[in-house]
């Protein structure tokens, strides 16, 4: 499973497909203060990445791989609103 | 290359033959209604047929023709000189796309730059192109022109400096990729596609628009945008974007205009001795100043705080100092920017730094010497080529030009691997002088020799500049990016998939599926094809095991073994064949539009009834259906039924009822094709055929009116002239027969004078495994397809009558002609009788009549892959190919259409 | 810098276009022929030399080895030329070869694979 849910985090490992991004909608939107743990992830399906751009949570930790990270921190760290 | 693809390139070079002839034939003529419908009709078959396979560059740019010829033919632009300029040379295009796909099997991804361009030029001529780009925008589909660029200046500084840093010879692109909405459904992750552009140098996604509330959010439709700099050649970059060309623009940027210091400037300002020192330094022409200039300014970064104007205007100075020493006059600028804290203009030091013309050796340093491996390939191939050159013979009033031309590119080698020319051009000298080509001849040799074992210490290869950064995804590289777990369906079978997709399945999901590469989906296809090859050896076991090793029990549980496997493969195949499935309604839909306008244009009112439209068969089935069906209409519009006037006068309705009709039957899909007009007359075929030579005048009187009526498939008949009264027009049924043929499938026409025509086309669900029965004949076997076989009967010999000097036995109160296999083949053996002195009888169709084929023995009837046979054997007519049976050995399978004809 | 010039002859637009657009995309300057015969007046005419032929074979008028065999005994002759031919034939090659071709490339060409071979073919003056 490369998506588990936990009482305040939720820890994304590996690649996280598409058909885990409305269940994480729905977890983000239960959870208004959960954490995202994305230390072993190595990538995000883009309509996952779209559900964590969308919803802002605190990161717990960043992706291992650095430059996965610097994507996933331009995408979510950003204070400037880009569009 | 497959059949449908040689058919396709068959057809197609017809086609665009064709279509250059009515578009100069309609220069002389350009009101001619019926060139323009012509024209059109090819034009759009053409399309169509380039629709079944994957060439996307080549239908994009038949679309267009087709858009700009329908508006001609509804009068929307007029057709003029340019217009067919064109479209020609739209033709010329097409034409070299056949080449393209002829040897190679398929097409150059880098063929969707010129498609694109040639299909604008062809839709510019069309006004209302503007309308239908408007259209697609809010369809959510945009062009690639409709794709803002970012400013430059709301990139970040850190990704322009990587930019700057990394531009090398291939120049630089700012890629702005803006993905369908509905992308997600077709199996593309875009960020993954983004993450792995060629030559990625930094890329960010952003959201198109802001979030809406969580609540509100469909995370299911990608509202993200990509912005990456690569410095990867741009022919790659457009290859790497092949599949979604409207979706990216590929913009090439000048380094230089990277340069553009930001930050807050409410700081201390730099010291004006720093200022001068600068400049004295950039004044000087030594070499040296710009390393002690170098150590200035990262002495100055220090001091300022890394937000503001003056650290980021030396971020960029230092970075032009390492990257681009020689721009002193952009490093001026920066430095009088520290004082004045507006950005300089660089705009006119943006010079070429393209791909042609590489950055001056001297100023690159160690960076250039290095070569890509690639060209180091490249560069043996050319010295290769020299030495081919100046292998033949001297004896040319050329030579000389020949010489110096491989001089030339010699040169031009050395000079691309850093080498001295001195030793080449000395050769060059004498081989001129000598009127041979000897002397570099000699040279070549050595220096192939001597670069040999220096090849092999090269390392294997260079690193790139930037390293390339490498995601670790368990996804192949592959060119459609999939979803692995992607559920495809174009059945309600999967209900799965939308349980999955939760709360939104039904507003979001609704008709809307994922898709998979058609590769995956053909690859299952072939292995289960495999595995219910493999499984049918497990029966051979069951006898040998009893047979050979006489172990009765051990026989039976691997029989009853083999029947669950056997059970499970079956379902294995039909699952994997749902998933190929696709519903008639895909070619039927064309034809509501097709019936009215065609209807139309004739004054005929026709109303078109479509049944069975969800009956499903395999894509490849149904993609082939296309064109047969689009004749056959076009016949029964253009001949079969009649004006209002004729009906009325016929004492039958003033409208014309033309039904599609599709159903399955067992493993047959059934398409019949009924019009109530005025039916064909076996007399006036009779006699056309006559005409033709099709025929002899002494079957004239014998031939039944449904035979007569047959003659219509027969090929040459449908030729214009006959064709005028009553049937076909450019393609003939015959051709409708063999393309049927070629999938297996087969065509039965009834017909009544005055009441109407049928047309029953015939086909399998699925290409993959034939079911074919086994015969034996002379000691050999042969498997004979199961569709042809009647029924199978034992005949005994007393029975079997010989009417002038023709075989024949009489079945169900039916006299059937009978022919032996052995004879078919040019076997000299008569067919064995069994004990009872009866002969197997295998009754086939040939046309709608029945006609008994003697064999020695009939066997099991077992499914197969039935593989055409290879290279020159494939002209065999008489086999439709080859299968391995269960047992490892080859079945020849007959193709007893062709035997029987 | 000056650009490079290419003098690309092929009796095929779609093809002088394909060509055309990938070396102007690089950055070169492309001038177009439709036989032979065109490319040897457009030679002979221009004042600065081209600094690569890309040639096809088969052409009205005057084909490409006949071209190659007139350009090599010309005063500029020495310009590295390209025969793009439609078929992998080795036949075709040596008759290539024999007229002085000094690369011999399949249509339709790669456009990655042309910009290389053409960068590389360039890699010096062009015009020694």
């Amino acid at each position: 499973m490369t998506t588990v849910y936990k009482e305040s985090t939720v820890v994304l490992s590996e690649v996280v497909s598409v058909e885990e991004a409305e269940d994480l909608l729905e977890w983000l939107h239960a959870h208004p203060k959960g954490m995202v743990d994305l230390y072993d992830c190595v990538h995000l399906h883009t309509a996952v990445l779209q559900v964590l751009m969308a919803a802002r949570p605190s990161i717990a930790s960043w992706p291992k791989d650095a430059a996965f990270g610097a994507w996933l921190k331009a995408a979510l760290n950003d204070e400037k609103k880009e569009y | 290359m497959n059949q449908l693809l040689r058919q396709f390139l068959l057809e197609g070079r017809d086609l665009l033959q064709s279509i250059g002839e009515k578009l100069i034939a309609l220069e002389s003529t350009p009101d001619s209604q019926e060139l323009m419908t012509e024209l059109f009709r090819a034009v759009h078959t053409l399309k169509g047929n380039s629709g079944l396979f994957q060439f996307p560059e080549m239908t994009h740019v038949l679309h267009a023709c087709e858009d700009l010829m329908d508006a001609v033919r509804d009068h929307r632009v007029a057709y003029s000189q340019e217009l067919a300029d064109r479209l020609l040379e739209a033709m010329d295009f097409v034409s070299l796309l056949f080449d393209n796909i002829e040897k190679e099997g398929g097409l150059d991804p880098a063929q969707s730059e010129p498609a694109a361009k040639i299909s604008s030029s062809l839709r510019d001529l069309i006004p209302a192109a503007e309308e239908a780009r408007k259209e697609r925008q809010a369809a959510g589909t945009l062009a690639a022109q409709d794709i803002i660029l970012p400013a430059i200046s709301d990139l970040p500084e850190e990704a322009r400096l990587t930019a700057f840093r990394a531009a090398g010879d291939n120049g630089l692109h700012l890629i702005v990729y803006r993905p369908d909405k509905e992308c997600f459904f077709k199996g593309e992750d875009p960020f993954f596609q983004a993450r792995n552009v060629p030559g990625l140098l930094w890329g960010r996604a952003v959201a198109r628009s802001a979030w809406p509330p969580l609540a509100k959010m469909d995370c299911y439709r990608c509202q993200l945008d990509f912005h990456v700099f690569s410095n990867a050649p741009r022919a790659e970059i457009v290859e790497y974007f092949r599949y979604v060309p409207d979706e990216v623009s590929i913009t090439p940027i000048s380094p230089m205009a990277l340069v553009l210091p930001q930050g807050h400037q409410n700081e201390v300002p730099v010291s004006r001795d720093f200022i001068a020192e600068a400049n004295r330094i950039l004044e000087s022409t030594a070499n040296t100043g710009v390393g002690v200039l170098k150590a200035l300014v990262q002495k100055q970064i220090e001091l300022f705080p890394a937000g503001g104007w003056i650290s980021s205007v030396l971020r960029w100075l230092l970075a032009l100092i390492e990257v681009r020493p020689n721009e002193r006059e952009a490093m001026r600028r920066l430095i009088c920017s520290l004082k004045t804290f507006t950005a300089p203009d660089l705009s006119d030091l943006y010079a070429d730094h393209g791909a042609a013309e590489p950055v001056p050796k001297a100023s690159m340093g160690p960076v250039q010497s290095k070569l890509a491996e690639a060209d180091r390939i490249r560069i043996d191939e050319i010295i290769d080529a020299q030495a081919e050159v100046l292998a033949q013979d001297d004896r040319v009033p050329w030579l000389s030009g020949r010489l110096e031309s491989v001089g030339a590119s010699l040169a031009a080698c050395l000079s691309a691997l850093g080498e001295d020319p001195l030793e080449l051009e000395e050769a060059l000298a004498e081989a001129l002088e000598a009127k041979s080509a000897r002397p570099l001849r000699d040279w070549l040799t050595t220096f192939r020799e001597k670069r040999a074992p220096a090849l092999a210490q090269q390392p294997a290869a260079m690193p790139d500049v930037v390293p390339r950064k490498e995601v670790q995804h368990p996804a192949e590289p592959s060119k459609v990016l999939q979803t692995p777990s992607f559920e495809h369906s174009s059945t309600s079978a999967s209900e799965a998939s939308e349980v999955k997709f939760g709360r939104r399945a039904e507003d979001a999901l609704g008709s809307k599926v994922l898709k998979v590469d058609q590769a995956k989906i053909d690859r299952l296809m072939n292995l289960i094809g495999e595995m219910v090859v493999a499984k049918n050896a497990l029966p051979y076991l069951a006898d040998r095991a009893e047979k050979l090793y006489g172990v009765r029990k051990l026989s039976r549980e691997i029989k009853t073994q083999y029947a669950v496997i056997n059970r499970i493969a079956e379902e294995m195949q039909d699952a994997i064949m749902q998933v190929r499935m696709i519903p008639v309604s895909f070619v039927f839909q064309r034809f509501p539009r097709l019936v009215r306008d065609i209807s139309r244009k004739l004054g005929k009112e026709v109303e078109l009834v479509l049944q069975g439209e969800e009956t499903e068969a395999d894509k490849n089935i149904i993609e082939v259906l296309a064109d047969p069906l689009i004749h056959i209409v076009r016949n029964s519009l253009d001949h079969g039924l009649e004006t209002p006037d004729e009906r009325i006068a016929a004492g039958k309705s003033p409208t014309g009822r033309l039904v599609l009709a599709a159903r399955q039957e067992s493993d047959r899909v059934f398409i019949e094709i009924t019009d109530d007009g005025r039916g064909i007359d076996p007399v006036v075929v009779k006699r056309k055929a006559y005409e033709k030579g099709i025929i002899a005048e002494d079957r004239l009187d014998k031939i039944s009116d449904q035979e007569a009526i047959n003659l219509v498939f027969a090929a040459g008949f449908s030729t214009a002239e006959a064709v005028s009264e009553f049937s076909g027009r450019g393609v003939g049924l015959d051709v409708v027969r063999s393309a049927l043929e070629k999938v297996r499938g087969s065509v039965q026409l009834t017909s009544e004078v005055g009441k109407g025509t049928r047309l029953t086309l015939t086909l399998p669900l699925s290409m993959v495994v034939t079911k074919v029965m086994i015969v034996e004949s002379d000691r050999q076997i042969f498997g004979v397809p199961m569709e042809l076989v009647v029924e199978t009967v034992r005949v005994p010999r007393s029975e079997i009558r010989t009417i002038k000097k023709r075989q024949t036995t009489v079945l169900r109160g039916r006299i059937v002609p009978l022919i032996t296999l052995n004879k078919l083949l040019g076997i000299a053996a008569e067919p064995i009788a069994n004990d009872d002195d009866e002969i197997a009888t295998l009754v086939v169709k040939k046309g709608s009549e029945p006609v008994g084929i003697l064999v020695d023995n009939f066997r099991e009837t077992v499914d197969v892959i039935l593989k055409p046979l290879p290279g020159e054997l494939s002209k065999l007519s008489f086999y439709a190919g080859t299968a391995i049976l269960g047992d490892g050995s080859v079945l020849m399978v007959l193709n007893l259409k062709e035997l029987i004809r | 810098m000056s650009k490079k010039r290419i003098l690309v002859i092929d009796d095929a637009a779609t093809v002088r276009m394909y060509h055309r657009s990938i070396l102007e995309d690089a950055g070169y300057e492309v001038t177009e022929a439709m036989n032979g015969l065109e490319a040897l007046e457009k030679t002979l005419a221009t004042k600065e030399a081209f600094d690569l032929y890309l040639v096809d074979i088969n052409m009205p008028k005057m084909d490409g080895y006949s071209f190659l065999r007139e350009l090599r005994q010309q005063p500029i002759r020495q310009t590295p030329a390209i025969i793009v031919s439609t078929e992998e034939q080795s036949r075709d090659k040596v008759c290539a070869f024999e007229a002085g071709a000094n690369f011999y490339l399949v249509k339709p060409i790669k456009p990655g694979d042309l910009l290389a071979y053409v960068r590389l073919l360039l890699a010096r003056g062009g015009k020694a």
